[in-house]
This record gives structure tokens, C-alpha cells and sequence, in this order.
């Protein structure tokens, strides 16, 4: 055993690198892409998700009712050496038949059943039937084949290269729509993605491998060399559709359609992932197209007003076959450029009108749309509260797709025309929202009101925000039509997937006593039924939102972790804003933090329970302050910081705040633990460490005999070496015989 | 080495025959020019060959149906026809069969593919510096462009949309004509409003007009939003007084606040009897046909560049506009006259008479062209990558490369064979001359021989015309220029032993490589 006990010695060599666990930078799990991005209700299915930092990932949480997951496998990002490792796995495999591979050299036996009594049951019950023995193996090459398939040497994206295979299970009667899907480590919980519950029967192509990098000059060495009938998919109406688009390739449907049918045909695509990795444009960018039988186009389109993901409206002229094509505007492509498309008949709003109401009171008459005859709008409850809410139509138990409507408190007028010069200005009294439409080219909306010298007043455009396609400019004048303010676009932050602030807000004082002129129209002059707007014209209301960043975090116990809290003043607001936690679970507490005055930002430490989480909790973050006389309190938002195009960030909002507590002293079991007596790996030796010399390398007397010679590789090198052994065989790829050939070998090498 | 002497021998003899061709004066020569006009004579010929008649020059002779079906394939759709469709047209008995050809092509999608390329190269579409476009921006106009020349949108229209639209680079396509120009600013855009639509180089006016059509553009706004290089063009909304300048004629406007003085110069453009916007177009539409226009350059116009035939600017502008800025009645106007129609052999060596389209002007291939008649002749395709945005850009290998849209994604061939760069919009900047590089390239690159080897079509010729050496070198005449081989040239073929005995595909490579090497192919005519 002089070979065991010099392992020892090598490994004791090492540096002890101890390492206190709350220190440890745990790295956020990331996901960037799940395919299919949804289901129907009521099948299972499995998906992909791509991300990184997802090591021995193990539960899938999933917002609303009716959808349970559960982690299926884990491929992790390997290297070159690891794939080379495998193969050579895969080729001893298959060396040896049908031969009796003694997996356990006898004589280690007795050390096994001592220190793992479970693997020695195993292995007795493995070692009398040799076709057991054969069929391991068969497995065994089957899944190292499987992940040398999807191993890429320089993935495009590092950051979504692992792999996590999930089955999701949707509940017949799931509510449709969409959902957040996260992924947790036995340490972290990684960011939210978007996945979608749908009602009509799915298709979904096989799933990507994941891209190579795409190198200046041998572009074309990247591509993957789709075989040519992949690149069309028959399929019955209605269906949705779920894809990805690979670089430079083009994504065909068939179906049959017959003349009349009102086919709506949309897109998610940015929907699903507002902003992707390591892109330029910042998402995947669609452009849908329709022919005919013969080949001839019959609709096209890149944006739907003026959002990035198509909608083909599309009368069907006469019977037959159409051909629905999808590809990224220019021809890019990567795994995580997935898409839904749904077909068929289905209710589509294009725009409602008004965009809002008063709370308890609001009301809409008549939604214009697609396959809406007969369709009930699910308004929001009487009680609820101001703020904006998502509203769809339900026709047959089909659900439309799903637009905002804001509440509010004020009191509300309608829009009367004409009143586009200031002669005809509509007259309004403070505080009030008007609810309007630039209807006509060249339509400008002209309120006026009555103000006393030094009023405060706020004129404020709710419409990109609240989804409509009016690119707002105001300007306030005075009776004598001299312009005291005027604004085009306004930045808000709080919303983080609108990358157009087209909605003004001007907040000024009016210089004297009169009567003061509102207008209101497009910046570019366009105009339609869609282009809607919600005009407040009132006092300033001094108000915060609140932003939590990141939305996840994990700790161990008896520690904390820090959130950053962003604050959003509207109207002027200035004061210090309060943060605690609501109605935290037991044992969650954090010091009362403040947002000092002016400030935009603070950070918000808590801390947790004495014992870890059995699965993430969630946790709310409020803030509190006094907006005038009274004290406001505000639930935060959780969000996430997302780039796009390598240059903007944007805080995309999270459903929920999710925490992780995890005991540091247990470490996560690996699938098949090394068996035998090795110590804890722990960090790499020291820099200096020199490789045990042996005896027989020790240098000889210099006169004419060879010099000491140098060890082959460097101790960095031969620790890597073991740990990449380790961990491959922890993943139950490697056969023991196998690894103990490879770990003899490094021994050899020093 | 034997190979290249080969072909080196078969080079030499069909540049001899075409040159000699080209050279001979009294006699008829019978594949490129027949006796009679195949077209009724119309207001163009009289005009064109009563001023020829002036200068005492004589027109060339009509052209042969072999010449007529190549050179109208090439001018419409920027593509060599298929053997079939050539065979075809040459047998078909009708005597009207060139405006049945004519109207069959205008017709085509492929049209559209090859007039959007020179519109693009007319309004600079072109994503990287000196434009700066970006990608999408590029992707959606030239979509925009397609679809107004695929629905035959009236010229002044598309006109009027692209100096009046407003909003998104990215949804609103037509924007980005405020766009495609180098720099921002009145100055380059009057002068980009100038050149496109009124055919007029602005440096050349006085000062005072210069800054009349300049104070016109200058209320524009550029508003970035926070999507990666989306940019909103529109009037700028910011209060602003009126604004009062001089239009391009010298006549005043007073543009009131709160309007578009776009509007206003748009307006005045497109007036009954504003011969600027209509002589523009109508000279750019002769000059797309004939590779010259009737003032030349096409974009120079001015009162010292008289046009070279009197009266024909003022007749073809009076049925443009008759016929509501019809582009595709314009083309078929210009192609159904016996003027397009006249053989590219001259008839006098007088050096005016080419100015003064005596004889069809003989051109080389545009760059694009030439790439994909090679492609369609091998049954090849080539296939362009773009890194500027990430993931790069791949374009499918089915497209051609008429429909490359972005200047910015080329390759070295096109560049080579003197794409445009767009970046000025000018017809000059795309570069059709012949250069020794692009003679080397066509004589010795392995990239033409390995198309011409893998060609799937060649293989299939050769084995669909086993009946005999005439039989075999009539069909790749017919394949590779629109024609069957005259006896001499057939002759001088089986003379060089091709093909030889045993079917040798090698001597069939040696000879459509020649042939390609030949002016014949090279160049339109």
C-alpha cells in the first residue's frame, strides 16, 4: 500500500487553505434562457435552462399555483482536459466488453466496508452477475457520451453554458399566463426567468446545443450545420410554438388555414427575456413572416407598434397552406434566443381605451382587438387598491393576452374634442386625470385651468408605460400663449424593460394668478386609435417607489446579507424613507435602515435564523415616510440589474424577494462520493509549494552523471489534475478503475 | 501546366473573336445585330436618332434577340437567364415576344432584389462609419425599400416619405434618410436631399440658396432613447418662432411655428412643373438602364452640363408625371424603344456617338451581379457574416448578393470588383472599370476553379448532352452567354480537342472558364 500512503502524503502536502465559509464569495446562481419557455396546461414536459454557478442544483421554484418542477440532471460547463478525461473514459468503456472489470482491487475491501458500508452492499450485489457489470458500463458510456455531445470547447456565452435538465409538471387547471421560474443551489438562489402557462397544444423543436463562439475570420467554423429538413415543422392550428434561432438559420412553420379565419399570430421573445447576455442589439430581436403555398409573401412584420416582438394579424384570403417564418432581424442566433409563437384564432387585445380609472369606479366599455366578439374583460375587484393592474379578455375559456390598467385616486374627465386650438380648450379643474386620445395627424389636446400665483403644479403623461404607442411632448402655457415650461421625454426608472421614456412630466410653479393652458400631442405626429394617453394635471404628490436589488440572496446562518434598496422620488419627494421587513418569517430581522434624505439609494442588511432554510422563504421590504402629514408606507419591489448592449442597465422587475439561509458546515453530497480515505480537498497549495522530492530524484554526483530531472508539470498543474478527477468522478462519470489509473499517473508525473 | 496553356489558348481565341466582333464595320454579323427593329418606333427613337441625324453620326444596327434576352435579363433583374428560359425566348415565334419578356420581368421578384441594391446605393444604406446606420436601422430600411419598389409605390410618394416622415430609426423606417448621411446637421442632409432628389451637387450653388435649403433642415431632432442606438427623428417640438428662408429657386417661404418646414420643402418639390424633382428622376431611371444619363453624371445636373439629346428629358418627365411617377412604366417605357434596343457594335468611330447612345453602351458586370451569375452558373452560393453587432450577423447562404443590404458586409471579391461603398451616394462611386486585379483573379483564382470543379450543374450538362461534341458546346454557349456558338467558334473548340473521347470533364472546366474569362461574359452588352 506504499502507493495509497504516498497519496496520502502528497495530498497532506498540500496547504490546509481553511477557509471560513460566511467569507467564501458564494457567486449567485445565474440562469439566462429556459426552452421551452412554457407549456400547456395540464402535460409534463422537460426543460433546459442555461446558466452558470449552478453547482449541485437541486430545487426549482415556480410562482402561482398549479406548476411543480423538479431538477433532472445538471451538466456543468467542462473544460478541454475534463472532455479529453471522458473520452478516454469512454474509450476504456469499450475496450473491455465483456471481460470481469474488477472495479475494487480485492485487497481494498475491507478499508471500503469500514468506511462506507452502503457501497459495499453495492458492490456485492454488483459483482455477481457480470451482464449487470455490462450494463453499468453500457449506461456509464451512454451518459459520458451525452455530455461530451454537450460539451463546446469556447461556448459562445460562457455565462449560460451549464446545463440544468427540469421536468415541469402544469396542473390542468393552472391559471394561464405568466410565471417566474428560479432555480436553487444547495448556497444561492439564482435570478427569476419567465415561463409562460399556455392553453393550446405546444411544439417545440430539440433543444440547442449550446453555440460555439463565432471567431473573427472563420465565422463560418461556428455554425451548426442544421440538416435542411429541420428547418420546417408542420403543425395543426391552434398551437404555440417554441424555438430557438441558431445563427444565420430561419425557423419555418406549416399549417393548414381556411379562408376567413382570423388568425392572430404573436410573438414572446422579449418578452421572455427582456435582456440577454452579451448581445448587441440587447434581445433577440424577431421578425415574423407569412407566404402562402406557393412561396409568396403574404404579411411581414419586424415590430409590433413599438414593441420589439411581432403580432401578424392575418385574414386568411383562401384555403390552403401557409408557411409562418421566424428569424432574428439580422440573423443572429444563440441558445438563448427562445421564442413562443402562438397561432391561431385567439383573443388579442391591441389597445384599450380609457388606460385607467378611478379606484372602485373604472370602467371600459368596448376593447378593440382580434377574436373579442363575446369576450368577458376581467376587470379589476371593486376594493382594489391605486396602482396599475394587468387586464385580459377571457372568450371561451381562451385567455387574451394580458394589458396594463391603472387605478387611481383622483378624479377623472374624459377628452372632449374639439380642442386642439387654445380657443377650444377643454376646461378642467385640479386635481384631476383626463383620460385622452391623439386621434387625428397634427392632433394637439388643449386643457385649461385656473391657477393663483406660486401654485405648485405637476402635469404628468402616463401612456408608453400603460402600453400605448403615443411618444407624448407637453408644454404649459400662460393666457398670453408665452410657453412657461415643456418637456418631451421623461426618464423613469422604475420602469425597467421600457427603453423609450416617451411620457413627459413637467412640474412647475405657476407664475402668477390666471388661466393656464395644457397642451398635449404626439412628438413625431403620429396618431391612431391606439395612441391613448392619461394626462394628471394636479399638485405635486410626493410619493417613492422602492427597487430591491438583487431580488435573491443566500447566507449561511448566524450571518446576514446585504440588499441594495433604490428609491424613485416622484413630484419632488425629498424625505428620508424608513426600510423594514413585513411580516418577516421567524427569526428574519434587520435594523431599521433610512434612506437618508435626497438620497436615491441605501443598503439594507438583514439577518438570519440560527437554522438554515429548508427551501427559500420569501421576505418583503417596506418603506415608510411621511408624505406630508401622513405616514406612507410602500412595499419594495425586488428587481433585477440587467445590461443591456454592454452599456445601459436597467432594473427589471422580480415577483418576489426570495432567501436562502445554508449551514456552511454541510457541504452538499456528491452523487458518488470517493470511497476511500482521501482527505478534504481543500484550495490550491500555497504558491512556492514544491512537489515532494523523491529519493530517487534527489541529484546526483556531478561528474558526468544526468542532472536532478525537473518534475514534468508544476504542483498547480498535478492539483488541478486531481481535482478535476474528483469532481468527474464525484458526477459518477468516471469508473473506479479509471480514476485510480489517472491519480497513479499524476503520482507518476512528480 | 498543360491545363493553364489550355486555357490560356481558349482565352485567346474567344477575346480575338469577340474583339473582332467588335472591330468589323459594313458587314453583318449575325449572333449580336439582325436587319429589322423588333418594337415600333416611338418619341424616344425620334428624338435620339433625329439628333444623331443632326450630328451626322449613324446608330448602330438593331440587335439580335440573343443580345436583346441577355441584356434586358441583366438590366431588370441583375441576373443571367436560365439556358431554358433563353432557349425559350430565341424559339418562341410571336412577334411581340420582347414586350411579353419585358412585362414578364418587371414582373419578377428578382426585380425588385436588383433595383432596391441600386437604391440602396442611392440612399447609402450602410451600418458602420462613415454612416453609421446600425444594423437594425439597416435591416428595416432596405425592408422599407423592397416593399415601396415590390408595390410599385409611386416615386413622389416614396419621396415625399422619406423627407416628411418622423419617429423610430428602428419602426419607422423612412427616418433614416435624415440619417444616412455623414455627420449630422443641415449641411449633410440638404446636400444628401440635394444629390437624391434633385440630382444637383450643392456645392456647386450660390451661397444664398445653399443656406435657404440648410435653414429648411435645420429644425430636425435627433432624440436617442435608451434602446441601443434607436434614435427618434422628428420636428424638433422645442417652441420655436417662424421661420423664413428661400426655396432652392429663389422664392420665398414663410414656414409658421409648430410646422414642418420639411413639409414645406417637400411641397415646393413636388410641384406641377418643378422640372428639378422630375429631371432627377427621370435622368437617374436612363442612367440606371444605360450606365450613362442623358445630362451626364446623372447627379450633376446643372445649367452648364446640357443634356446630350434635346428634348428627351422634357418628353420622358411628361410621361412620368402623366403617368403619376410610375417607375415601372418609366423602365418600360425606356426598354420597349428601339434605342435600348440597338446593337452593341457602333456604327462610326466618331467619340460623340456613344455620348449620344448610338450604339448600347458596353459595361462590365456590377460586383454583385458578377458574383452571383458566377454562383448561378455553378450552382454555387457564397455566404456573408457581418461582427458588427454580437452574436455576429450570418446571412443565409441562399441569399444573393444583390440583397446584401448593408455596405458594411462585404467581401473581398465585391470589393474587388468596385462595389459601392455608399458612402456619398454618388453613381460614380461604384467602380465598373476593369482592373488587372480583377483579370488575374478571373484567370488564375482557385476559389473560380473550385466552383467551376464541384459544379453540380456542369456535371449534370455534361451528362445530359452525351449526344455529341455540337450538342454538348451548344448547350454550355447557351448556359454561359445566352447563345449558340457561331460555326467558327465551334470549330475552333473541336480543334482544341474538346471535348476529347473519353468525355474529359477537365477540358469542360478549361472551356466555361474561358468562357468566363470573356468579354462577352464579362461585360453587359
Amino acid at each position: 500500500m506504499r502507493r495509497k500512503s504516498n497519496r496520502i502524503a502528497l495530498l497532506a502536502m498540500v496547504v490546509f487553505m481553511v477557509v471560513a465559509p460566511a467569507l467564501h464569495a458564494q457567486k449567485r446562481p445565474f440562469i439566462g434562457y429556459v426552452y421551452p419557455a412554457g407549456g400547456q396546461q395540464g402535460t409534463t414536459f422537460q426543460v433546459r435552462l442555461g446558466g452558470q454557478d449552478l453547482d449541485s442544483v437541486d430545487t426549482v421554484l415556480v410562482t402561482g399555483p398549479g406548476v411543480t418542477a423538479r431538477v433532472v440532471d445538471y451538466y456543468r460547463r467542462m473544460n478541454n482536459q475534463e472532455v479529453q478525461l471522458l473520452n478516454e473514459q469512454l474509450e476504456a468503456l469499450k475496450k473491455k466488453p465483456s471481460s470481469a472489470d474488477p472495479t475494487m482491487a480485492p485487497a481494498m475491501a475491507p478499508a471500503m466496508a469500514a468506511e462506507n458500508p452502503a457501497m459495499m452492499s453495492e458492490m456485492s450485489a454488483v459483482k455477481s452477475p457480470e451482464t449487470d457489470k455490462q450494463g453499468v458500463a453500457k449506461s456509464l458510456a451512454a451518459e459520458i457520451e451525452q455530455r461530451t455531445r454537450e460539451a463546446v470547447q469556447t461556448p459562445a456565452c460562457a455565462s449560460i453554458a451549464s446545463i440544468v435538465l427540469v421536468e415541469v409538471t402544469l396542473a390542468a387547471d393552472a391559471p394561464p399566463g405568466r410565471r417566474e421560474l428560479r432555480l436553487a443551489t444547495p448556497r444561492g438562489v439564482s435570478n427569476p426567468l419567465s415561463f409562460m402557462v399556455g392553453q393550446v397544444p405546444e411544439s417545440s423543436r430539440k433543444p440547442m446545443i449550446s453555440a460555439t463562439l463565432q471567431v473573427l475570420g472563420k465565422e463560418a467554423s461556428a455554425l451548426r450545420k442544421r440538416p435542411p429538413e429541420e428547418a420546417e415543422r408542420s403543425i395543426t392550428l391552434p398551437c404555440t410554438v417554441n424555438g430557438q434561432v441558431a445563427s444565420g438559420e430561419v425557423n419555418r412553420y406549416r399549417f393548414q388555414a381556411k379562408k376567413g379565419q382570423r388568425l392572430v399570430i404573436s410573438t414572446l421573445a422579449r418578452q421572455l427575456i427582456p435582456y440577454v447576455a452579451d448581445a448587441v442589439p440587447g434581445w433577440f430581436q424577431p421578425v415574423l413572416a407569412l407566404y402562402d403555398a406557393n412561396g409568396k409573401e403574404q404579411a411581414y412584420v419586424d415590430d409590433y407598434q413599438f414593441k420589439p416582438d411581432p403580432v401578424i394579424l392575418f385574414e386568411v384570403p383562401r384555403d390552403g397552406e401557409y408557411v409562418c417564418a421566424i428569424r432574428d432581424a439580422i440573423y443572429r442566433g444563440r441558445e438563448d434566443f427562445v421564442y413562443r409563437i402562438t397561432i391561431g384564432e385567439m383573443p388579442f387585445i391591441t389597445g384599450i381605451f380609457p388606460l385607467g380609472g378611478p379606484v372602485g369606479a373604472a370602467r371600459l366599455s368596448k376593447i378593440p382587438g382580434w377574436g373579442l366578439s363575446g369576450a368577458k374583460l376581467d376587470m379589476p375587484p371593486a376594493n382594489a387598491g391605486p396602482g396599475v393592474v394587468e387586464i385580459s379578455a377571457n372568450k371561451t375559456g381562451l385567455v387574451s393576452n394580458r394589458v396594463p390598467f391603472e387605478l387611481d385616486t383622483l378624479s377623472e374627465a374624459l377628452e372632449k374634442e374639439p380642442n386642439n386650438k387654445t380657443a377650444d380648450a377643454q376646461q378642467v379643474t385640479l386635481p384631476v386625470i383626463i383620460n385622452g386620445r391623439i386621434e387625428k395627424p397634427d392632433d394637439w389636446d388643449v386643457f385649461c385651468f385656473t391657477g393663483k400665483a406660486n401654485d405648485p403644479v405637476v402635469i404628468e403623461v402616463r401612456a408608453r408605460r400603460l402600453d400605448s404607442p403615443l411618444d407624448s411632448v407637453i408644454k404649459l402655457t400662460d393666457a398670453t400663449g408665452k410657453v412657461i415650461a415643456f418637456n418631451d421625454d421623461c426618464e423613469d426608472l422604475t420602469a425597467g424593460t421600457n427603453t423609450h421614456h416617451a411620457d413627459s412630466y413637467l412640474m412647475t410653479q405657476l407664475p402668477a394668478d390666471g388661466t393656464y393652458f395644457v397642451h398635449i400631442g404626439d412628438t413625431a405626429r403620429h396618431s391612431g386609435e391606439e395612441y391613448s394617453y392619461r394626462l394628471r394635471i394636479s399638485a405635486p404628490r410626493p410619493d417613492f417607489e422602492l427597487r430591491v436589488v438583487p431580488s435573491s440572496a443566500s447566507f449561511a446562518i448566524k450571518t446576514g446579507a446585504t440588499v441594495s434598496v433604490y428609491a424613485v422620488r416622484k413630484d419632488g419627494f425629498t424625505g428620508p424613507i424608513k426600510l423594514t421587513l413585513k411580516n418577516p418569517p421567524p427569526e428574519f430581522t434587520a435594523g431599521p435602515v433610512t434612506i437618508p434624505e435626497n438620497q436615491p439609494l441605501a443598503k439594507f442588511y438583514f439577518k438570519g435564523s440560527a437554522t438554515p432554510t429548508t427551501t427559500p422563504v420569501e421576505l418583503s421590504i417596506v418603506g415608510s415616510a411621511m408624505l406630508g402629514t401622513q405616514e406612507t408606507t410602500r412595499d419594495a419591489v425586488p428587481a433585477e440589474d440587467r445590461m443591456q448592449a454592454f452599456l445601459w442597465r436597467h432594473l427589471v422587475p422580480a415577483n418576489d424577494l426570495k432567501v436562502l439561509v445554508y449551514d456552511s458546515k454541510i457541504q452538499p453530497q456528491p452523487k458518488h462520493p470517493l470511497p476511500f480515505n482521501a482527505p478534504p480537498f481543500v484550495g490550491p497549495p500555497a504558491p512556492g509549494t514544491k512537489p515532494p522530492i523523491r529519493p530517487a530524484d534527489v541529484a546526483a554526483p556531478a561528474n558526468g552523471t544526468p542532472a536532478v530531472p525537473k518534475p514534468k508539470f508544476t504542483a498547480q498543474q498535478i492539483f488541478g489534475r486531481l481535482k478535476q478527477l474528483k469532481i468527474l468522478y464525484e458526477d459518477g462519470l468516471l469508473t473506479d478503475s479509471f480514476y485510480e489509473q489517472k491519480v497513479t499517473e499524476c503520482e507518476t508525473d512528480l | 501546366m498543360r491545363r493553364t496553356l489550355h486555357h490560356l489558348c481558349l482565352i485567346g481565341v474567344f477575346v480575338s473573336l469577340f474583339n473582332g466582333l467588335q472591330g468589323a464595320e459594313k458587314s453583318r454579323i449575325s449572333p449580336y445585330e439582325v436587319d429589322d427593329f423588333a418594337v415600333a418606333s416611338g418619341k424616344i427613337d425620334d428624338l435620339v436618332f433625329g439628333s444623331l441625324r443632326k450630328a451626322g453620326l449613324t446608330p448602330a444596327r438593331p440587335c439580335s434577340d440573343e443580345v436583346f434576352v441577355r441584356r434586358v435579363f441583366l438590366d431588370v433583374l441583375g441576373m443571367l437567364p436560365e439556358a431554358g428560359e433563353a432557349r425559350a425566348f430565341l424559339q418562341d415565334k410571336r412577334s411581340d415576344k420582347r414586350m411579353v419578356l419585358i412585362d414578364s420581368l418587371l414582373a419578377r421578384d428578382e426585380y425588385v432584389d436588383y433595383w432596391s441594391m441600386k437604391w440602396c446605393d442611392l440612399l447609402r444604406v450602410k451600418s458602420e462609419f462613415p454612416i453609421n446606420l446600425w444594423p437594425n436601422a439597416v435591416q428595416a430600411y432596405e425592408r422599407w425599400i423592397r416593399d415601396a419598389l415590390g408595390s410599385n409605390m409611386p416615386y413622389d410618394r416614396m419621396a415625399r416619405e422619406l423627407l416628411t416622415s418622423s419617429g423610430s430609426n428602428f419602426r419607422v423606417p423612412q427616418v433614416n434618410f435624415f440619417r444616412a448621411v455623414q455627420g449630422r446637421g443641415p449641411q449633410p442632409v440638404s446636400d444628401a436631399v440635394a444629390l437624391t432628389f434633385m440630382g444637383s451637387r450643392i456645392e456647386k450653388w450660390p451661397e444664398d440658396r445653399r443656406r435657404g435649403i440648410e435653414s429648411l433642415f435645420s429644425r430636425l431632432k435627433y432624440k436617442p432613447t435608451a434602446e441601443w442606438k434607436e434614435e427618434v427623428v422628428c420636428l424638433d417640438p422645442a417652441p420655436t418662432g417662424p421661420l423664413e428662408t428661400i426655396l432652392p429657386d429663389g422664392r420665398k417661404v414663410k414656414v409658421s411655428p409648430g410646422d414642418d418646414p420639411r413639409v414645406a420643402f417637400a411641397n415646393w418639390l413636388m410641384e406641377p412643373g418643378n422640372r428639378w424633382f422630375s429631371r432627377a428622376a427621370v435622368n437617374r431611371t436612363w442612367a440606371w438602364v444605360f450606365g450613362r444619363g442623358i445630362v451626364h453624371e446623372a447627379d450633376d445636373i446643372r445649367v452648364d452640363n446640357p443634356p446630350c439629346v434635346a428634348g428627351l428629358l422634357e418628353y420622358l418627365e411628361k410621361e412620368f408625371v402623366e403617368n403619376g411617377y410610375d417607375q415601372k412604366k418609366l423602365l418600360r417605357l425606356i426598354l420597349s424603344s428601339r434605342v435600348y434596343q440597338l446593337s452593341p457594335v457602333p456604327s462610326c468611330d466618331d467619340p460623340r456617338a456613344e455620348a449620344m447612345f448610338a450604339s448600347y453602351p458596353v459595361r462590365r458586370l456590377e460586383a454583385e451581379v458578377l458574383q452571383d451569375a458566377l454562383c448561378q452558373l455553378t450552382g454555387t452560393v457564397e455566404g456573408y457574416d457581418s461582427p458588427i453587432p454580437e452574436p455576429f450577423t450570418r446571412i443565409p447562404a441562399s441569399a444573393r448578393s444583390v440583397n446584401l443590404a448593408d455596405a458594411s458586409i462585404t467581401s473581398s471579391f465585391l470589393e474587388m470588383f468596385g462595389r459601392s461603398q455608399r458612402d456619398s451616394g454618388m453613381l460614380m462611386e461604384r467602380n465598373n472599370r476593369v482592373s488587372s486585379a480583377q483579370r488575374l483573379y478571373l484567370l488564375n483564382s482557385s476559389q473560380i476553379q473550385s466552383k467551376i470543379e464541384r459544379s453540380w450543374r456542369l456535371k449534370t450538362l455534361v451528362r445530359d448532352h452525351r449526344g455529341g461534341v455540337a450538342d454538348l458546346v451548344s448547350a454550355i454557349w447557351m448556359e454561359v452567354l445566352s447563345r449558340s456558338p457561331l460555326p467558327e467558334e465551334l470549330r475552333a473548340v473541336v480543334a482544341e480537342g474538346i471535348p476529347s473521347k473519353s468525355g474529359n470533364k477537365e477540358m469542360i472546366d478549361d472551356l466555361v472558364w474561358a468562357l468566363i474569362n470573356s468579354k462577352e461574359f464579362l461585360y453587359r452588352h
